[in-house]
């Protein structure tokens, strides 16, 4: 008999978005994970941020799985998550790591709590006694908390514990818990764990006031703020009550407010000569809340050096933040903010229009307070024994940002690669747990063993008969008020209840017993059961039952305490129960009508579907290969290596992209696993997850071949774009960063021949007409030329014109490199743009000198121009191919801008790279990564099941108007042109019931949500009411 | 301005050749807290450094404003690229009286006359506001300021050009 292989176990350090994001991913590819966490709830900084740019509310739910959704937890992911292969440990520090790649022993200390979660019944008797009041983190210090306390007020289940520094051991708590949950001598858990791979997942710190070195000269006063402090002040569950946003100090309506952007980044200095990348789309994105939560009136200011709006859809926000919502946005770094008598805060700043200096009084400052990453990867560093870079950051692989150099059992995500917005935390954790599932394969771990219990059948035809098992809680919570005689009594007489017991505690192990015993003594086919918290409880008792022969969806579990105390302060037994009463009546109603469901296994077809051979399409395809997965790489060219790999031999952070190329070319072509198609298209895509079918049309010899898969990347690249502006196109001295690039590769341009060099950023970009967005890799391009140049000849003067410099995160270096080797950067304005003039055959630049108000001449070796990147032509073919939207500039539209970068609505379909967004090389193979791990958890040859609980068509009832087709928000109905009918993609589908809603002929339902259902329910609480009408 | 005609590319390796100018990214820090700047003309330090990176030489060379300059090293102290504004300043002065050996500067004039080089004594409302005592400006000593004239006209600088002072 062979042995049996172990299962993968990945431990991801921090319970973050991205470290969520790496977890989720490990478990939905069948590995086992352990997530810890340093403090005491998941969610890192994104648990303080109510609001999030661009839709301006939340959305981290849209992490949670799509297939196989049984598995995980289906509720809101700022409360909590549950999955079967993820276990979670908060408040756990790693003390040490010992061991190899594949191999590692991990020492955790689980740090006392002094209150047993498992005990506790939430009821909070400790926190009205507890004496101790100090500052509450959660919401940044602006309200206090006692020692006893909720880490994050909305986690539920609450999880509450006691703060060791702050307890006095007064004992006043334990005197008043009814349970005995809270244990003053506690002590912390060390354990030893073995794990085949580590993510790390920690983040950074950010600045507070408090830490800030320049505290001094700005934060003058409780209104000073920092950006998460002010996220605070405008949530429900800071200090936002609903009507204007209040000061600090006096509780005044801050009419007037500024932001002060780069507060210790970008400062040399400091030795921070980095930009924390994400300050300014949050500046933003606050000022625009702060008009909506504080009123139009508000006025918002943001102070700021470069507004850094690379990203997709960056751009258009900051439009809209300053056409429709007003905000001002003033280029001025300021020394410092003074405090005057009666409390206003006053800004001094020199005005860029006029060159006037000006002073301004505001209620409230916010200091856009950035990263400081030094100190957490040291840490790191010194734990797991990896490297630190010159800049003092881990070192990764030159080419990734999620491999961490010479450790290939080590990862990294999310801000630990430099603070990253929400849509790169994702993409980052996906490409870390990609990365990871890549390194298990070499191992030969294994996956978690399928499902164990097999879910029973359904008889249909027999009548409903409801056991109901009502928990009592340990007699704490129950025995609080509710009255369970009365409470049986009442439900006894319902029609259709076959069986009541009141069990003890169903969430422990005898209580679970109790009720397995019930199931077998009667002859019920449906189960409901009341209970707290039925989402943490409902998988397990799910279970229990399911062992017991039934069927899990005929097993209902209410909220029995929750609900039924909703809007009642104080009430009686009576009141309660009776309440408790009614509400149970109308589970039970709907209940009796549900149907059995089954979920079902998706045939997979295991081949993927790559189209674009540049570096990403290839990197993708390598990637997948490399676990097994066949792929079919398709690109439109009669080579591969796409643009950047064809034309670029140096990028300023150092990678050679064509020398690259070369190398995954020769790695694509022997692989064995992928299959080459060049000069051809996708002209057809249909299917769903796992049975694709596509039609592939070739130019050269007009054929056409049909690919089957299982799932799709699309990879399509992008190209430097074109432009007439400036006089190109009427002389060899006008021409692009990509031309200029290329003519000093390859020697037909002498950079010891020039005297003057003017290079203007932004033609064609970042305005109404033309490219409306900011293509993120000009800057970049620019100041490796301009570097290249000096480096060559250092007598030639090179003058870069630009709009913002947008060297985010560490890319801030080339930009100070530049300067220091005598780069001279001019900036200019949309309404003042440069003009170039022909003299005698020689461009004449004119442009205005901001700082010195001054009209500027200069006759001009070259002028080059950064005329952005287009997306590729062919997108538009292939969005119609496949079903999928492009954005207004013509990139390919994802699911969501922050939770799903990478993936399109319809679940099995993926994007990466330039097709997406312009981005650099490293980011362009971080999607790639990304997305080859989404399409590898469904092609991994395990089995993949929809939900039990998806959408269906009845279709007798169907006039195929299709507009339940248009307003599936996840691509999961389409019409059958051949069997005339409407298909449900039942992997895609999430059951959220909009086509139920939108249907106006009742064709369209959600399986257990049938109108009887509900229509039952409502009736049995009429009945209730009608009743108690006619007694009264 | 013709840029090719009217800058010498160079120049800043006269003034100041330290290195640490070229870091400069315009950012405004230096002049929004400078207490110069409130003068007429203002002290701009930004505009200062961009000249001396442009090579400006005869804009400079005409500039009185680096001798507005208080030393108080705000700027010095509160700049993110560690351009060391003030001591470009110094560097500027120097190399103003390097090329032209009859420059009076501005600021000893001034100070000859109102006993400093920047007015001194504004803010009074704010300063009362804060409980703070009136400022003891020389000016409220006539015969102090006297001796002080006397003194600079000991210097060569102030004898030599009496002419500036006098009158």
């Amino acid at each position: 008999m062979a042995e049996k292989k172990p299962t993968g176990m990945v431990l991801v350090a921090g319970a973050g978005i991205s470290g969520i994001r790496a977890a989720i991913e490990l478990a939905e590819s069948g590995y086992k994970v352990i997530l810890t966490d340093a403090s005491p709830q998941m969610g890192g900084i994104l648990a303080k941020l109510d609001y999030q740019f661009p839709t301006d509310h939340c959305g981290m739910c849209r992490m949670l799985p799509l297939v196989g959704r049984e598995h995980a937890s289906q509720y809101c992911l700022r409360k909590s998550l549950f999955h079967d292969h993820i276990e979670i440990l908060p408040f756990t520090e790693i003390t040490a790591v010992q061991g190899d790649a594949g191999n590692y022993r991990v020492d955790l200390r689980k740090k006392a709590r002094f209150i047993d979660p498992a005990i506790c019944n939430e009821m909070g008797e400790c926190l009205d006694v507890c004496p101790v009041e100090v500052e509450d983190e959660f919401n940044q210090g602006l309200t206090r908390r006692k020692a006893v306390y909720q880490a994050v007020p909305h986690n539920t289940p609450k999880m509450l514990l006691i703060d060791q520094q702050a307890c006095t051991r007064c004992g006043e708590c334990l005197k008043v818990c009814p349970t005995g949950a809270i244990n003053l001598e506690a002590q912390d858990e060390l354990e030893t764990r073995e794990v085949h791979a580590i993510i790390l997942a920690s983040g950074v710190k950010l600045y507070n006031t408090r830490e800030f070195e320049d505290a001094k000269s700005y934060a003058v006063s409780p209104d000073v703020v920092t950006s998460l402090t002010f996220e605070r002040m405008l949530s429900g569950s800071g200090t936002y009550q609903g009507d204007v946003i209040r000061r600090p100090s006096d509780g005044r309506p801050a009419q007037k407010i500024a932001w002060i952007q780069c507060m210790g980044s970008r400062n040399r200095r400091q030795k921070r000569d980095y930009c924390s990348s994400i300050c300014c789309m949050f500046a933003l994105k606050e000022t625009v809340l702060a008009k909506e939560k504080g009123g139009p009136e508000v006025d918002a200011t943001i102070f700021y050096m470069d507004l850094r709006t690379f990203g997709k859809g960056f751009q258009q926000y900051r439009d809209q933040a300053v056409e429709e919502h007003g905000v001002k946005l003033i280029r001025c770094r300021v020394q410092g903010v003074m405090l005057k008598p009666g409390g206003s805060l006053q800004i001094r700043y020199l005005d860029p229009e006029t060159n006037e200096l000006l002073e301004k009084d505001y209620d409230l400052v916010v200091l856009s307070t950035g990263q400081i990453p030094f100190e957490t990867h040291k840490k790191w560093a010194e734990l797991v024994q990896a490297p630190l870079d010159e800049r003092g950051l881990l070192a990764t692989e030159p080419a990734s940002k999620v491999r961490v150099a010479g450790n290939p059992g080590l990862f990294l995500c999310g801000s630990l690669m430099g603070l990253t917005d929400i849509s790169e935390a994702m993409t980052s954790g996906m490409a870390a747990a990609g990365e990871t599932t890549r390194f298990l394969t070499t191992l030969g771990v294994d996956t978690m063993p399928e499902e164990e219990i097999p879910e029973p059948a359904a008889h249909r035809r027999e009548l409903p008969q409801v056991a109901v098992a009502l928990c009592k809680c340990g007699e704490k919570t129950g025995a609080a008020g509710l009255d369970y005689e009365l409470l049986t009594a009442e439900l006894q007489r319902q029609p259709g209840v076959g069986a009541i017991r009141v069990i003890d505690s169903m969430c422990r192990v005898e209580g679970e017993t109790a009720l397995v015993d019930l199931l077998g003594q009667t002859k019920c086919n449906r189960l409901l059961i009341g209970a707290c918290q039925p989402f943490m409880y409902r998988r397990q008792l799910k279970n229990a039952a399911r062992k017991a022969g039934f069927n899990s969806s005929l097993v209902e579990i209410f909220d029995l305490f929750g609900i039924a105390r909703r809007g009642m302060s104080e009430p009686s037994t009576g009141d309660w129960t009776l309440r408790a009463a009614g509400e149970v009546k109308a589970d039970l109603e709907s209940l009796k009508f549900k149907p059995a469901l089954q979920v079902s296994t998706l045939p997979i077809n295991r081949t993927a579907l790559v189209i674009g051979g540049g570096l990403g399409g290839m990197q993708a395809a390598l990637s997948l290969a490399a676990r097994g997965v066949p792929v079919h790489l398709v690109e439109k060219e009669g080579h591969l290596g796409g643009y950047l790999g064809t034309r670029v031999e140096q990028t300023v952070d150092g990678l050679n992209p064509v020398a690259m190329a070369t190398e995954m070319k020769l790695k694509v072509f022997e692989n064995k696993n992928i299959t080459v198609h060049l000069n051809c298209e996708v002209e057809k895509t249909v299917g769903s997850l796992g049975s694709f079918e596509s039609k592939l049309h070739f130019q050269d010899t007009g054929e056409n071949t049909y690919l089957h898969h299982g799932a799709a990347i699309l990879a399509t690249g992008g190209h430097e774009g074109a432009t007439s502006e400036y006089g190109y196109g009427t002389s060899e001295a006008v021409l692009t960063q990509g031309e200029l690039k290329k003519g000093l590769a390859g020697g037909e341009i002498d950079a010891g021949d020039l005297e003057n060099v003017v290079m203007i950023q932004c033609v064609g970009s970042r305005q109404p007409e033309g490219r409306r967005y900011c293509s993120r890799i000009c800057c970049l391009g620019a100041m490796g030329n301009a570097l290249a140049i000096r480096e060559k000849n250092p007598g030639a003067r090179v003058f870069i014109l630009y709009r913002d410099i947008m060297t985010y995160g560490f890319y801030e270096q080339y930009y100070t490199q530049a300067r220091a080797a005598g780069v001279i950067f001019m900036n200019y304005s949309l309404d003042h743009k440069p003009q170039v003039e022909m003299v005698q055959g020689k461009p004449l630049v004119k442009f205005l000198d901001p700082v010195l108000q001054e009209e500027m001449e200069l006759p001009a070796d070259l002028v080059v121009l950064s005329t952005g990147v287009d997306p590729e032509e062919s997108n538009r073919r292939l969005a119609a191919a496949f079903g999928v939207s492009l954005t207004e500039d013509g990139f390919l539209a994802e699911a969501d801008a922050k939770w799903r970068p990478i993936e399109f609505p319809k679940v099995g379909l993926y994007l990466a790279g330039t097709a997406h967004s312009p981005m650099p090389l490293k980011s362009v193979l971080l999607q790639a990564e990304a997305a080859a791990q989404k399409a590898y958890a469904y092609l991994s040859g395990r089995e993949v099941h929809t939900a039990a609980v998806t959408s269906l068509v009845k279709d007798a009832l169907c006039i195929r108007c299709q507009r339940c087709v248009h307003i599936c928000p996840y691509g999961a109905r389409a019409y059958n042109e051949a069997e005339r009918c409407i298909d449900i993609d039942a992997a895609a589908c999430q059951a959220c019931g909009l086509c139920a809603v939108e249907c106006q002929n009742n064709a369209a339902e959600v399986k257990g949500w049938s109108d009887k259902q509900l229509l039952a329910a409502i009736d049995a609480q009429l009945m209730d009411i009608t009743l108690a009408s006619t007694v009264g | 301005m013709d840029m090719q005609e009217g800058s010498i590319k160079d120049l800043w390796k006269d003034i100041y050749h330290t290195g640490n100018l070229h870091y400069c990214f315009n950012c405004s820090t230096c002049v929004s807290g400078c207490p110069a700047s409130h003068g007429d003309p203002p002290l701009l330090v930004r505009n200062l450094a961009r000249k001396v990176i442009l090579g400006l030489e005869e804009q400079l060379l005409e500039d009185d404003t680096p001798w507005a300059c208080v030393s108080c090293s705000k700027c010095e102290e509160m700049c993110p690229m560690d351009v060391k504004p003030f001591e470009l300043i110094l560097a500027i002065r120097q190399w103003q009286c390097r090329n032209d050996e009859t420059l009076v500067p501005p600021a000893i004039v001034e100070i000859y006359k109102r006993g400093y080089t920047q007015a001194v004594g504004v803010n009074t409302e704010l300063r009362e506001s804060l409980g703070l005592s009136a400022l003891p400006t020389i000016t409220k000593n006539p015969e102090q300021l006297e001796l002080f004239r006397e003194m600079l006209m000991k210097t060569q600088i102030v004898s030599d050009n009496d002419y500036m002072f006098k009158g």
